[in-house]
């Protein structure tokens, strides 16, 4: 990518004013990512508990307790006195979620999932639904999508702009791998775990199954993640979108990730080396017109969220006649190079 | 999942691709940006987006073409049907369906398969008559049974009510009937009322709670009698093992004495007497035995001793022997003889031995003889040892037996006790925890039973608990339940949206149905029905055809308010219809020659016609119109004389390319063969039929016209059907496109137009076909149920007509059905010309609210009548009298049995059994003919039924002869007829076999000379009601169409 395509990381005051509005929750670092997202739309069967009303409830059990166990048929519920044409509609309701079995002498019996239904108030329904999975673009680092697990579906008018047609495609398989995943796998990765199974167009008829197109929105989205985990706990960074526009930073966070994605995002949850914030010192300070030496002369030390610069009276002389942001501790920047950067508040003092 | 969880918007939940799912209605939208794109994409969009999904197998969402901004979805399909933009609709090509009502017509079963399948709109025309009401419960008894959810609206309530009354009690239906604020439970019929929520949940009240309380009752004793019997167990198992004790114990007893018989005695368990003479016998055997055996030892030693000399004597004698032998025989010459000599006295020795020998045999004899008496003595002993042993056995045997008897009694007697007590503690238990006998095994085994007895009982007793819980908050929750399992919803349109269950939320739609039917759809206004359709996603509608509607296109221009408009229902008709009557071409003959119209040409621009003939047949002339700039068009062509139809056609089609099709069908239907394919335009029966054969596999064929009616100027051929060869390699799509491109016709299969009359007997139908229905409608029935009436309709003048037609009058009512009419000429001359002069009627017709001071009526049926409303008091007496006259004819209470029994028989609805229908058109005149009837008999009369009522009052019913009170009578003004612009229509169409009307001729007459708004008639309805008026005197003239139906009784005697 030329330097005229690559993205504006955001500035020192946009990031102090994500830290100030995030400061009451008491996050210790902050980092800065831009992600390519896939938002995959598709239609996925669900297994889904489903209470059954008071209603159909009572009559299962109501059939249920008429049945022996050596499962007869029972012929009819009409001593119940109900309006016929209402008991036909629950006994069609309670047969049509397979709840019960008719057979062809008018006889009903529970089937099995009834049976169990009976003892657990709740039925297991099967759904068609259509989903949306988000996935975190690598084919960068020549790596498969991750799955993201959002917090919350998508916040409506996140801008989204278009990528270019080079944007990568996304290979259904990865969605159908993450759905038939372990139990444990998707508890860990917090992939809904009532999906099933991807429901894909059977290629018969194409109009008929227009609701079986997966659609996937390609998105470009910017993140600050903060880490608001006390001192003594594992990580876990929460995501804040941002609107690249303007930088407003969404106060909800919109995904959490725990320590899982250490291998996948590294960036997330290492420290930079002493060099990049060497380098990221460097590429505040040189702009500034600093002198080079008293750049090099001073002494880097990281702090929480601070990187703390002991740098020569010169240097701090020199920030003060500029009115440097960073004599008042108002100064973010930047280190590292990938698509994740942590910031740090700029603290000057004197050697 | 309940119906109102698959159909509230707000959370529809998408369920597995079903079968037909349209693409012109979206679903509800659910956050999904594919579904909400879908939904406002346009059909090409969608197209494109698919395409691309089928290739790509991912579509990027910034591929999805931005749709146009439009309203709801529901709401562009209707714009875009009354806009006439149906092409984007693809062709409905439904499967046959299997019917609940075999006795449909084949139309009706294709209007049902179309409604059933139809993936966005339906509509079915038909009159009064052709069996809508019905169609609609086999549209709703289909949709119920697919799983679908129906609204079923009409504007009014006797239009709902009807099609309830047929499919209410159906198994597959669960209707709920919404009540308007102004309607009362008490006036629907009790087959409707049940269907209402009020009636359900009083029916819920008195029944299904009161049955949840008594099966939990029966539960709780039972449970509570599986409790008291808990304890029954132990004493049950405590006696089994009695019984158990005490069978072995009976068991070793008998075998006890079983084993009497057969084994050997023990005789130290013998009683003490008998085993002390058993020992004596012993003893006194052992002895005597003793002493015989000594005896018998003594003698058989002395035996032996006497056998040892006897041996002993016999060697002597064996050894004397020889030698005497050879003594005697002089053997000199062996040893023998020699040592005889040398031996002497061997005689001597011989006869010594031979007596020792004697005396020991003798000696031995006796003592042989001695040891056998002893022998025999020691058998005499044992056998009178035996004897004696025997003896004393069976004693003790006996003595035995007695004691085991005794205590196999008592054992049996305790076990018997045992046994009934542990059946009398089984008695209390239910049949199948009884044991099968008094045994542990046997015993623990009905335990088992009994206890999951019990814990069945438990779980139905918990059940019924839970059930009665449920029931007795039914009253709460019973409405939400029944709006979410109810799959027919029947409501008036008024009523629906102001409805606590169905009706709207916050302006909004509570539910949405998968089928709204809507009848009567042609008295709704398109605001009303885009209300109604969206809640439903697709929608069937059913309504009247508007009788303007078959008129072509006008060749002079009218005024706009000439024009009537068309109304909602009418004009989605004509957008939706293939109608081929509205086609441009017109084929007309002039002096013999054939003229065929390919396209309009007003008056006007006539004068901008120019004649050319064509160039290799200067005898056809082309008429073109050449406007000032503009191209030039071919807008008639003459033929010449010599030319026939077939040859015009043929002519036509090859070198113009024009398939001028003209017919008097309004329906395309197309059928399917192993050979052909054809397009019907015109069913109807015809005289004659021609073929023409136009292109390769396609005919064009004509049938010629004989009703009057259907010749245009002169011209009698019309098309009746089109067919396409399948060996030519025609096919159904192909055909289509065809006609579509040479006709601009496409049947979309969205419309039907029932045509056939199922109600009335045929004479009153052709009478009413003509009268009503511009001649469209035909009879189903061949023959009239019954043999009355003679004359399917009469019209008695009141007041009478002139006296000097009496003759012609007589000679009419003489008439049988069936006969051709033989019109007097002076008869028909003399009342047609009558009613030509009158210009105004006898003005028999009163407004009770003017107080005349001659008025007719009397005061006691005066007091009784409104204060204001139109009444004809002559007229409601010659009702009375017709009445009167008719309840004495045997023929006709013949005809009133059998509509009662056919109607019992029928499951139909639509009548409640009232054979005579007397329809008033003015409410005043209908409380009038009330109280005149109160005093008489004739209401109840115990064969025919009568009801009296306003047309409204009869909607959607039917009876077997109708007597119409029509009422008005003015002098001189034209006046309209019923108090709503439908009245006179309705009250027409509701007898099946006779009508019978009661009128002013010459108010009539006026009437049918009126044009334009009358009163409450808007120009529509007026000229509607005009055109009836009109027919009517020209019955009255004996002109009409079907003069065999109908008799005129000139005089009423009033």
């Amino acid at each position: 990518m030329s330097a005229a395509l690559a993205p504006a990381w955001p500035g020192s005051r946009v990031l102090l004013a994500w830290w100030r509005g995030l400061s009451e929750r008491k996050p210790r670092q902050m980092r800065v990512g831009r992600f390519l997202l896939h938002r995959v739309e598709a239609l996925v069967r669900v297994r889904r508990a489903h209470p059954l009303d008071r209603w159909q409830r009572a009559l299962l059990q109501f059939a249920s307790a008429r049945v022996p166990l050596s499962g007869e048929w029972i012929s009819s519920l009409k001593d119940l006195q109900l309006d016929e044409q209402i008991l036909g509609q629950l006994v069609r309701e309670l047969t049509a979620l397979g709840l019960l079995h008719r057979n062809g002498a008018g006889l009903w019996r529970l089937t099995p999932a009834g049976r169990k239904t009976v003892e657990t108030g709740t039925l297991d329904a099967i759904l068609d639904q259509r989903r949306t999975f988000a996935f975190l673009d690598k084919a960068t680092a020549n790596l498969p999508p991750s799955f993201l697990p959002l917090d919350r579906p998508w916040p409506t008018g996140l801008s989204s702009p278009t990528p270019d047609t080079a944007a990568p495609g996304f290979e259904i398989a990865r969605l159908e791998t993450c759905i038939n995943q372990s139990p444990e796998w998707k508890s860990l990765r917090r992939f809904p775990s009532d999906v099933e199974a991807l429901l894909l167009p059977d290629g018969t008829d194409v109009e008929s199954s227009w609701r079986r197109v997966i659609v996937d929105a390609v998105t470009t989205q910017w993140f600050a993640f903060l880490d608001f985990s006390p001192v003594d706990k594992e990580a876990c960074v929460k995501g804040f979108p941002a609107r690249s526009e303007d930088w407003t930073l969404d106060p909800k966070p919109l995904a959490t990730l725990s320590k899982a994605w250490r291998d996948d995002l590294p960036e997330l949850f290492d420290e930079p080396s002493p060099q990049q914030w060497r380098q990221a010192w460097r590429d505040w300070s040189q702009p500034r017109g600093l002198n080079v030496e008293d750049i090099e002369a001073s002494r880097l030390e990281r702090l929480e969220h601070r990187l703390i610069v002991h740098a020569p009276p010169r240097l701090l002389e020199r920030l003060r006649i500029l009115r440097s942001d960073a004599i008042k501790q108002e100064a973010w920047l930047l280190s590292g190079e990938g698509t994740i950067r942590t910031a740090a508040q700029l603290e000057i003092q004197s050697q | 999942m309940s119906h109102r969880e698959r159909h509230t918007p707000d959370e529809a939940i998408p369920l597995a691709d079903r079968a037909g799912l349209d693409l012109t209605h979206a679903p509800p939208s659910n956050g999904s940006l594919w579904d909400e794109w879908y939904s406002r994409a346009s059909p090409a969009q969608r197209q494109e987006a698919l395409a691309r999904a089928a290739w790509q197998g991912v579509v990027f969402a910034h591929q999805l073409a931005v749709p146009a901004p439009t309203a709801a979805p529901n709401r562009s399909l209707l714009s875009t049907l009354l806009n006439g933009q149906a092409h984007t609709l693809q062709p409905l090509q439904p499967l046959a369906l299997e019917l609940h009502d075999a006795e449909l017509d084949e139309n009706q079963r294709e209007a049902a398969a179309r409604a059933v399948a139809t993936p966005d709109v339906f509509l079915i025309q038909g009159f009064p008559g052709t069996g809508k009401s019905r169609l609609i419960a086999e549209i709703i008894l289909q949709a119920a049974q697919r799983g679908e959810r129906i609204l079923f609206l009409a504007p009014n309530a006797a239009a709902v009510d009807g099609v309830l009354e047929r499919v209410g009690e159906h198994a597959s239906v669960c209707p709920v009937r919404c009540l308007a604020a102004d309607e009362r439970l008490a006036e629907l019929s009790p087959a409707v009322a049940r269907l209402t929520l009020p009636e359900r949940l009083r029916d819920f009240r008195e029944k299904t709670l009161p049955a949840a309380r008594a099966a939990w009752e029966a539960a709780r004793l039972s449970l509570e009698a599986r409790a008291g019997e808990e304890s029954l167990w132990p004493q049950l198992e405590e006696s089994a093992g009695q019984c158990e004790l005490m069978g072995e114990r009976l068991q070793s007893l008998q075998q006890a004495r079983a084993r009497l018989e057969g084994d050997e005695l023990e005789w130290d368990r013998a009683d003490a007497p008998i085993r002390s003479r058993h020992q004596q016998c012993q003893r006194e055997r052992s002895e005597a035995l003793e002493r015989l055996d000594n005896r018998l030892a003594g003698a058989l030693a002395e035996l032996e001793t006497t056998e040892r000399k006897q041996a002993q004597l016999e060697n002597e004698c064996a050894a004397l022997r020889p030698l005497i032998e050879s003594r005697q025989g002089r053997r000199v010459w062996t040893v023998s003889w020699w040592r005889s000599v040398m031996q002497g006295g061997l005689n001597e020795r011989m006869r010594d031995l031979e007596t020792r020998r004697a005396d020991m045999q003798a000696a031995k004899g006796r003592l042989e003889e001695d040891i056998a008496a002893q022998k025999l003595e020691r058998v005499e002993i044992e056998s009178r040892y035996a004897l004696e042993l025997q003896s004393l056995c069976d004693e003790e045997r006996s003595r035995r037996r007695s004691l085991l008897d005794v205590e196999i009694a008592a054992a049996t007697q305790q076990l018997a006790v045992a046994d009934e007590r542990g059946r009398a503690l089984s008695r209390t238990l239910p049949q199948a925890a009884v044991p099968t006998e008094m045994s542990r095994v046997a015993v623990q085994s009905a335990h088992t039973v009994w206890q999951r007895l019990r814990d069945e009982q438990k779980d139905r007793a918990n059940a019924a608990e839970l059930w009665l819980r449920t029931v007795e908050e039914g009253e709460r929750t019973l409405p939400r339940k029944l709006a979410d399992c109810a799959n027919l919803v029947a409501a008036t349109t008024a009523a629906l949206a102001a409805d606590a269950q169905f009706g709207d939320r916050n302006g909004v739609p509570s539910l949405l149905f998968d089928l709204l039917i809507l009848e009567e759809a042609h008295q709704i206004t398109e605001a009303e029905f885009a209300a109604a359709a969206r809640r439903a996603r697709r929608w069937v509608l059913i309504g009247e055809p508007r009788l303007d509607a078959e008129r072509r296109i006008p060749v002079r221009k009218e005024t706009r308010s000439s024009v009537p408009r068309p109304s909602f229902f009418e004009r989605l008709w004509q957008n939706l219809h293939a109608d081929p009557r509205h086609l441009p071409f017109a084929w007309t003959r002039h002096e013999g020659r054939l003229h065929c119209r390919l396209r309009d040409c007003s008056t006007d621009d006539e004068k901008w016609i120019e004649t050319e003939t064509v160039v290799d047949r200067p005898e056809i002339a082309l008429r073109i119109l050449t406007l000032p700039r503009q191209t030039p068009r071919l807008v008639d062509i003459h033929f010449p004389i010599e030319m026939n139809v077939a040859e015009a056609k043929q002519f036509l089609f090859n070198e113009m390319e024009e398939l001028a099709v003209q017919t008097r069908g309004q329906s395309l239907r197309w059928s399917e063969s192993a050979t052909e394919i054809v397009l019907h335009l015109d069913d109807r029966d015809a005289s004659e039929i021609t073929t023409i054969d136009l292109a390769q596999g396609v005919c064009e064929c004509l049938a010629r016209t004989t009703a009057h009616r259907g010749m245009v100027g002169g011209f009698d051929w019309h098309t009746r059907s089109l067919a396409f060869a399948v060996a030519e390699g025609w096919t159904r799509q192909r055909a289509e496109e065809w006609i579509g491109e040479r006709l601009g016709l496409r049947a979309l299969g969205r419309t039907i137009r029932l045509t056939a009359q199922h109600r009335l007997d045929p004479s009153l139908a052709h009478f009413l076909s003509d009268l009503l229905f511009d001649g469209s409608c035909t009879p189903i029935k061949t023959e009239a149920a019954a043999s009355w009436p003679l004359r399917a309709v009469e019209f008695v003048a009141v007041p009478p007509l002139a006296l000097e037609d009496t003759r012609y009058s007589t000679h009419s009512r003489e008439r049988g059905r069936g006969e051709a009419e033989s019109s007097s000429a002076v008869g028909v001359s003399v009342r047609g010309s009558r009613l030509r002069t009158l210009k105004g009627g006898a003005g028999l017709e009163i407004e009770l609210s003017d107080r005349r001071p001659l008025d007719p009526i009397p005061a006691d049926l005066r007091a009784h009548l409104p204060p204001r409303g139109l009444v004809n008091y002559l007229e409601a007496r010659a009702v009375v009298q017709y009445l009167d006259v008719l309840t004495r004819d045997d023929g006709f209470l013949a005809a009133c049995e059998g509509w009662r029994q056919r109607r019992a028989a029928s499951r139909s609805s639509g009548c409640n059994g009232s054979a005579v229908a007397i329809v008033a058109l003015y409410s005043a005149q209908v409380e009038l003919l009330r109280q005149m009837l109160r005093k008489t008999s004739f209401l109840a009369h115990p064969v025919v039924s009568i009801e009296i009522g306003s047309p409204s009052a009869f909607a959607q019913r039917e009876c077997l002869l109708a007597l119409i009170s029509l009422t008005r009578s003015h002098t001189h003004r034209a006046v309209p007829y019923g108090e709503h612009p439908q009245a006179l229509t309705q009250a027409m169409t509701r007898a099946a076999s006779g009508l019978i009307l009661f009128g002013d001729p010459g108010t009539l007459a006026r009437r049918s000379q009126w044009r334009g708004p009358l009163d409450h008639l808007d120009d529509e309805a007026a000229r509607r009601e005009g055109r009836i008026a009109t027919r009517l005197v020209q019955y009255l003239q004996g002109r009409g169409n079907h003069p065999s139906a109908f008799l005129v009784q000139e005089g009423s005697g009033v």
